[in-house]
């Protein structure tokens, strides 16, 4: 684990979601280095090299987490208020990519500083276009720090 | 003979004097004493008297004011108007006053209430002095106590009506805001239905496509047929909860209404109805009344009636839809005619339901929601929507916007 580049760290719980998620990657070729966490917990642990992840090291930091909101254990927001909390980790794109619409939840996000909030569409081909574009915009367009 | 006569009309006088039927005193003029020289039978009834215990007495001796009742003014007022007979050898006429009674002392010798109509009328001798004044008073006791207690009885009434209306309004206020809160909660209910039904939809409509793309060639023909009827299902259900939840958003907007030209509106549905279906409707828009609304909702109502139209006359020959309007003192109608499949008047009063259709999917598709907005939509903007039909016939809906 501690040698593969991990450039995009899909936080999910909802198996479904995280396949069509991956497999929408693995359409524009980016899905070679996606790596999934089945929750906020583990997000944690993989970015902080803890628990099971202590042979990673915090520096090798993803391009992009793609962070669902509503998990169980420790749930979206918290992820997001720890990593913007800490030095080594506010770098780090947040794409928060949640069914929830509820202005509080985008509010709070936004204040937390996260650096773009996208709502799943309904259908499936909106979907699809909407992971594709964003991992191609956060993987290639955009340039990121360090 | 004379002197009989005299004498017989005198006693006759002093007799009838007491038997008046009127409450009478006569007043020697000897201020301030006042003194009873005579006094009616009704009058001493009315004051529980006996002439033997008033005659020779001064009036306010025998009649003083209410111990009791510190804000007593009868004595007063009464000895200032007799005063002023004195002065003035005119008659006197008091305002009602309160000059409370004593019961007789075997009685028990309390106070009564008592209210009464005084009249003061000197009588004046030849040398034009007053001789006697005559005090009569008429006793309105019943009719004062009757006055009060109506007032009394209708204060109690109002404050009576004015609680029940508090509380009332209260009640109205709370159920207002409860229904208000209900509201709240079954929009937020039905979007957060329609948005988690959503999730799994696309799982369903997803994992179908990855079969398609990665196993449609392996997959014979029959296993093609139910792959593709499982994504008309998920299409299916995602149609009817779109519709859902634009049928619940509608309760959360509010009007933004401006000036409408109702022939850009239909011109512009139409236009984008031939994009999105093929057709072959001859539609006739005449010239329409420009109305007053919300854009994007008429517009809703517009595309709704026009693509029913549309689609439920697509079955005969010659499909022909024809739009117009008609102006009254107090609306603007708009009528979407078509020569289609019609419909049975019995049911008319289930088309603006939601989820209630007519026709089987078999016949023509929908999901029953398009009516249900039509209705809400004008019933937000204080119009309304009906429809007239028969069966093979046609039909004709028509929607009105109030003119303000």
């Amino acid at each position: 684990m501690d040698n593969i580049e991990v450039e995009v760290l899909l936080v999910e719980d909802n198996p479904s979601d995280a396949e069509l998620t991956i497999r929408a990657l693995k359409k524009n070729n980016l899905a070679n280095k996606v790596h999934h966490v089945k929750d906020g917990d583990e997000a944690l642990d993989f970015i902080f090299a803890k628990g099971n992840y202590t042979n990673r090291k915090i520096e090798n930091a993803p391009k992009v987490i793609l962070l669902d909101l509503k998990m169980p254990k420790v749930n979206g927001i918290e992820v997001l208020k720890v990593l913007k909390a800490d030095e080594r980790t506010k770098k780090i794109p947040v794409v928060v990519l949640t069914s929830s619409k509820e202005d509080p939840d985008i509010q709070e996000c936004y204040q937390l500083g996260v650096n773009s909030y996208v709502v799943k569409p309904v259908h499936f081909d909106s979907f699809l276009k909407a992971v594709s574009d964003l991992g191609l915009y956060w993987l290639l367009v955009n340039q990121a720090p360090k | 003979m004379e002197n009989k006569t005299k004498k017989q009309i005198a006693l006759n006088f002093q007799i009838l004097f007491e038997a008046a039927p009127g409450l009478f005193l006569i007043l020697k003029p000897d201020a301030p004493h006042f003194t009873i020289l005579g006094a009616s039978n009704a009058y001493l009834k009315a004051t529980m008297t006996e002439r033997g215990n008033i005659i020779g007495h001064g009036l306010f001796k025998v009649f003083p004011d209410n111990p009791d009742d510190h804000t007593a003014t009868g004595t007063s007022n009464l000895r200032k108007s007799l005063e002023s007979v004195l002065k003035n050898k005119i008659a006197n006429k008091m305002a009602i006053q309160k000059y409370d009674i004593q019961r007789p002392k075997s009685e028990g010798g309390e106070f009564e209430e008592r209210h009464w109509s005084p009249l003061n009328s000197p009588v004046l001798n030849e040398k034009n002095e007053v001789e006697y004044i005559i005090h009569r008073v008429e006793d309105v006791t019943e009719f004062v106590l009757l006055k009060q207690s109506s007032a009394r009885e209708i204060e109690l009434f109002k404050i009576e009506t004015d609680e029940k209306l508090k509380n009332l309004n209260k009640q109205l206020f709370e159920n207002v805001k409860q229904l208000e809160s209900v509201n709240k909660e079954l929009e937020s209910f039905s979007y957060s239905v329609s948005h988690d039904l959503r999730a799994p939809l696309r799982a369903i409509d997803g994992y179908a496509r990855i079969l398609e793309e990665d196993y449609g060639k392996i997959l014979d023909e029959e296993g093609n047929r139910l792959l593709e009827a499982v994504q008309y299902n998920a299409k299916k259900m995602g149609n009817l909860i779109d519709d859902l939840l634009s049928f619940s958003r509608l309760g959360k907007k509010e009007l933004a209404k401006t000036n409408l030209n109702m022939n850009e509106l239909f011109e512009g549905a139409l236009y984008e109805l031939n994009k999105s279906i093929t057709h072959n409707a001859r539609v006739k828009i005449e010239k329409l009344h420009p109305a007053k609304g919300d854009y994007g909702l008429i517009n809703q109502v517009v595309v709704n009636l026009l693509s029913n139209a549309i689609k439920y006359s697509s079955k005969v020959k010659e499909p022909l839809v024809e739009i117009s309007s008609e102006k009254t003192d107090s609306e603007l109608i708009y009528l979407i005619k078509d020569n289609g499949a019609g419909f049975d008047m019995r049911y008319a009063n289930k088309l603006f339901g939601v989820f209630q259709r007519l026709h089987t999917m078999d016949e023509f598709e929908g999901t029953g929601v398009g009516l249900a907005i039509v209705k809400r939509i004008m019933t937000k903007h204080g119009g309304k929507v009906t429809a007239e039909g028969e069966r093979d016939k046609g039909a004709i809906f028509k929607f009105s916007l109030p003119i303000k």
